[in-house]
């Protein structure tokens, strides 16, 4: 007899898998208990902005039979969802515009074929920022609250995403990070998320903000997850000439890796600089029980890394001038942050963008020295409690108060200019709300932060705490 | 996304009100808030100004004595310190037009209590009420000049929003003068603070119109200032004189001078023109001080009219003893008034790290040093009257002279243009050792870059763009800053990706 379906709703990617491999649940039933919890905790959550029941059940039909007859795909059954930022042909895909609210695009996104591909079920597009760089107020479909304070942001700009797995409509979702925007949401909601290695994802069907900025990735409730989506999405495709040149990787199969005597670097200077105290303590007591896993913390130095945030603010201000030009002129019509960011972006010189292009490889060869003889670094997740929702956050630090996107990117938008893997782990809870750690990775290794991240899983309890679902609205 | 702004300032959702109705913005509508700003300004110094150097006379005119005239003058200082002190994280994040609007009715609730009064304390009480319009105004005004000027047009930008508001105060004097001379005595002086509450209540009406909508990204929140970050004997040195001008503005020239005035005989009128001759030259300093502080620096400017000061008001102390000479040194002492007003504010922007805790700072100083200034003109009355008073201002002021070498030259270095080198063969070395440094262009040059790319933006947009540069400038001048090869072919990204798609090896 197969657990009750509510059960389904709050089981990982992983352990669904496992229980269709055993026969005591089917990709129907756990389809049937997401769309339980999402009625159940819509419209209050505002994560989904496009429902695929019927659509969904007819997947989730299909894959009950391949489990029964053997031919089981990797993700074979396992619902996820869609930040809709990412195409999908025949369902609308609005980039939380009003501009795009009945857009409809003909042809899957590669990430979102290769999903389609691998067995899993779409079940929801999820809610968003404004074409990823809008703020937490969206004009068009209203703020998506944080499950564990609902006058809170998710943080952003993959908010439904991180909304929605956090509350268990969806065990999986995927986010799109320029400038922290997969970590950023993950860390305020309590999930594992990781940004993958640049190019590591083709973004082919991805709307862009900053091409040499943007990455797509997982978003769920453990590592274990996150290595398995990965695995499914990731590898080189010819629709996108960025994507890296590396065959797929088992990431599965780093999960059981040995961490113990692997260095990893702490850079205490400007990533450390500036956080609310409690957090800082939170982070303190996090990096201990990292240490019980076996790996030694050294310190490390990055000397310039607070220029490479500037450097990557003023690519991905050129950049998205670049692709939203057309948008300059109903700007006034867009949410107010992506408006500030977009009315600022005119005033970049071509020699500045020109130069942080060209300075990207200082920094990295600036990173590659600091990790010389490391496996990972290790950074906070993030700075400060997430803001609460107003057209302009601040960020509480404890003596003052910051604009949210200062505190927000701080630790994420130099990895984002690097191109490095970030992989963000729920680390402790500060005000009962959630705390994380970051763990950085040397380029195309995000194997090994997969292996530190899930050996902290193994020791802590710190992703298994949920928030409290909410009653239908 | 997520996009790490510097947003010092943001404003509200929406083009200002202004722009809404004039449709589409126009090639001037970057002017046209900044004129009507600074008009705004020019009648609130009219509302302001107006009954200010007639105080002291109007308590003693209701039988008070000249000390305590010094304290009531003083007294606004208690409000302007309340309001300071407990809004550092309120006043500065108000809306502008708000606070702008209510500071102008609290005057005029303040003035027109002095108009129907006939005791000197209530008096007091009503200037304490006025003090509560004034820090709203200064708070509010000064954080929005600031927030629009450049890091090398601050002294500038406050000099303009200190000069539009004295140019409408220097016209105080004088036009008080003449309302007061209308009715003889103490009753000619009320009807000066009818007029003046009226004036007031006109202005909250313009200024609710014509004042543009800016708030600050942050939530106001009243509490006590922390954390402002103002560490260093130099800015410290900066915010006591800061202190010493407010104190030489409510001691010197709205106590002391007219004062004197009065105990040389001098009629309302006679009186007015001349305490209308150093408001000008007060105004005539603040503005043209001001612009040639942001060019050549503040000590030497500020050195020099401390000096001017000390003269000046010895000789008041000691020789000046007819009305002609005495609207001389009137004259005089107005340069000296103007530019510690000024120059410190400048200085304590400078020299911290974060603008809007420094004008906090500045403020809570000027606070401090208008009831300083009040009450040692008040103790020099009593022990020595008013000549012994003026000679205790001549050691104050030596001692801002000691203050302005301790604090130093504060102006950020203007990077200078790179020597000219013939184009020929390239200096030996593989890299450019820095970039020439461009100052960020002002706003107006903004509007001229965005038309030249056909980018439409509201005058709130562009500003708000400006701001969020001017937030980055420092960094991204370390930024250019970095040496680069000019020797070697440039094939980036293609090396950074070549990096990435390596594992991050070479």
């Amino acid at each position: 007899m197969s657990a009750p379906v509510t059960d389904l709703a709050d089981a990982t990617a992983t352990e669904l898998l496992s229980r269709f491999a055993d026969g005591t649940a089917t990709p129907s039933e756990a389809v049937e208990a997401c769309l339980a919890r999402i009625a159940a905790t819509e419209p209050g959550a505002n994560a989904v902005l496009t429902l695929l029941a019927d659509r969904a059940r007819a997947r989730a039909a299909e894959s009950d039979a391949r489990w029964q007859a053997g031919t089981a795909r990797p993700l074979e059954g396992v619902p996820y969802g869609l930040k809709d930022i990412v195409a999908t042909a025949g369902i609308p895909t609005t980039g939380g515009s009003a501009l795009y609210r009945d857009h409809v695009p003909d042809t899957d996104a590669v990430l979102a074929a290769r999903l389609a591909d691998s067995g899993g079920v779409l079940l929801a597009k999820l809610g968003t920022f404004e074409f990823a760089c809008g703020g937490a107020v969206n004009k068009t479909f209203g703020p998506v609250p944080n499950p564990w304070d609902p006058t809170r942001t998710t943080g952003g700009s993959s908010s439904g995403s991180a909304a929605a797995v956090a509350l268990g409509q969806l065990p999986l979702a995927i986010g799109t990070d320029t400038g922290g925007s997969i970590r950023i949401p993950s860390a305020f909601c309590g999930l594992t998320g990781i940004k993958p290695t640049y190019g590591r994802v083709p973004r082919h069907g991805v709307m862009g903000l900053s091409w040499t900025m943007d990455h797509a990735g997982p978003m769920a409730r453990s590592v274990a997850d996150c290595a398995l989506l990965l695995e499914v999405i990731s590898g080189p495709h010819p629709l996108d000439p960025t994507s890296l040149p590396a065959e797929r990787t088992r990431f599965g199969e780093a999960l059981t890796r040995p961490v113990e005597g692997m260095r990893i670097g702490r850079p205490r200077g400007y990533l450390e600089a500036e956080m609310h105290p409690a957090v800082a303590a939170a982070y303190e007591s996090a990096l201990t029980e990292l240490a019980a896993t076996g790996v030694e913390l050294v310190d490390v130095e990055l000397p310039t890394v607070d220029l490479a945030a500037v450097a990557g603010w003023w690519i991905i201000f050129a950049e998205m001038l670049s692709l939203h030009e057309g948008h300059l002129s109903g700007i006034e019509d867009r949410d107010e942050m992506g408006a500030s960011l977009l009315g600022a972006a005119p005033f970049v010189s071509a020699a500045d963008y020109l130069r942080a292009l060209r300075l990207r490889p200082l920094f990295q060869r600036e990173l590659q020295s600091a990790m010389s003889g490391c496996d990972a670094l290790v950074t906070p997740g993030m700075t400060a409690l997430p803001p609460v929702i107003s057209p302009a956050m601040t960020s509480d630090l404890g003596d003052r108060e910051v604009p949210w996107l200062d505190a927000a990117c701080r630790t994420h938008v130099p990895f984002n200019l690097t191109g490095s893997p970030g992989l963000v782990l729920p680390s402790g809870t500060v005000d009962g709300l959630p705390v994380s750690i970051q763990l950085v990775g040397h380029p195309r290794d995000e194997a090994t932060l997969f292996a530190i991240g899930a050996a902290f899983q193994r020791r802590t309890t710190h992703h298994l705490r949920r928030p409290a679902v909410p009653t239908a609205a | 996304m997520t996009g790490s702004l510097r947003q010092r300032l943001t404003p509200t959702a929406g083009p200002p009100s202004w722009a809404r109705a004039t449709g589409q913005p126009r090639g001037h509508a970057v002017h046209l808030p900044r004129r009507r700003f600074h008009g705004v300004v020019v009648l609130a110094g009219v509302g302001f100004g107006l009954t200010a150097p007639f105080t002291a006379l109007l308590v003693v005119g209701l039988g008070g004595p000249p000390d305590r005239a010094a304290y009531v003058v003083s007294s606004m200082g208690l409000s302007l310190l309340l309001v300071d002190l407990l809004g550092t994280r309120f006043v500065p994040r108000l809306c502008s037009r708000t606070a702008l609007t209510i500071s102008m009715a609290v005057f005029g609730v303040g003035s027109a209590l002095s108009a129907v009064t006939t005791s000197w304390e209530v008096v007091g009480l009503a200037r304490i009420l006025q003090g509560f319009g004034a820090a709203l105004f200064m708070g509010g005004g000064v954080v929005l000049t600031v927030r629009l000027a450049g890091e090398t047009l601050r002294a500038s930008a406050i000099g303009s929003f200190n000069a539009a508001w004295f140019a409408g105060v220097a016209f105080g004097p004088l036009g008080g003068g003449l309302i007061a001379a209308t009715i003889p005595g103490p009753d000619g002086l009320r009807l000066l603070f009818a007029v003046c509450a009226a004036i007031n209540f006109l202005g909250a009406g313009v200024a609710w119109f014509l004042v543009p909508r800016w708030r600050s990204p942050l939530p106001p929140r009243l509490g006590l200032p922390t954390g402002l970050g103002l560490r260093g004997r130099r800015i410290w040195a900066a915010l006591t004189l800061a202190g010493l001008g407010q104190a030489v503005r409510s001691g010197l020239a709205l106590t002391l001078v007219p004062l004197l005035g009065e105990q040389l005989g001098l009629g309302w009128v006679p009186l007015g023109l001349a305490l209308f001759a150093l408001s000008l030259a007060d105004v005539a300093t603040m503005h043209f001080g001001s612009a040639w502080a942001d060019r050549f620096g503040r000590s030497l400017p500020l050195t020099l009219s401390l000096a001017w000061g000390v003269l000046v008001v010895i000789a008041l102390a000691t020789v000046v003893r007819d009305p002609v000479w005495f609207t001389v040194a009137a004259l005089a002492t107005g340069v000296t008034v103007g530019a510690t007003w000024t120059l410190p504010a400048a200085m304590t922007v400078d020299l911290a790290a974060d603008a809007g805790n420094a004008i906090a700072a500045y403020r809570i100083a000027s606070d401090l040093g208008m009831l300083g200034g009040g009450l040692l003109a008040g103790l020099g009355i009593a022990a020595g009257g008013v000549p012994g008073a003026f000679a205790g201002a001549a050691v104050l002021l030596a001692c801002g002279l000691l203050l302005t070498r301790t604090a130093g030259e504060t102006l950020p270095p203007i990077p200078a243009a790179p020597p000219h080198s013939p184009a020929t063969t390239p200096a030996a070395g593989p890299t450019v050792p820095k970039e020439t440094s461009v100052p960020l262009p002002a706003l107006e040059e903004f509007a001229a870059l965005a038309a030249n790319a056909d980018i439409t933006l509201t005058p709130a947009r562009l500003a708000q763009a400006h701001a969020t540069h001017s937030g980055y400038r420092a960094d991204l001048e370390r930024l250019r800053a970095l040496p680069l090869s000019f020797t070697e072919p440039v094939d980036e990204p293609a090396t950074a990706l070549a990096w990435i798609a390596a594992g991050g090896r070479r």
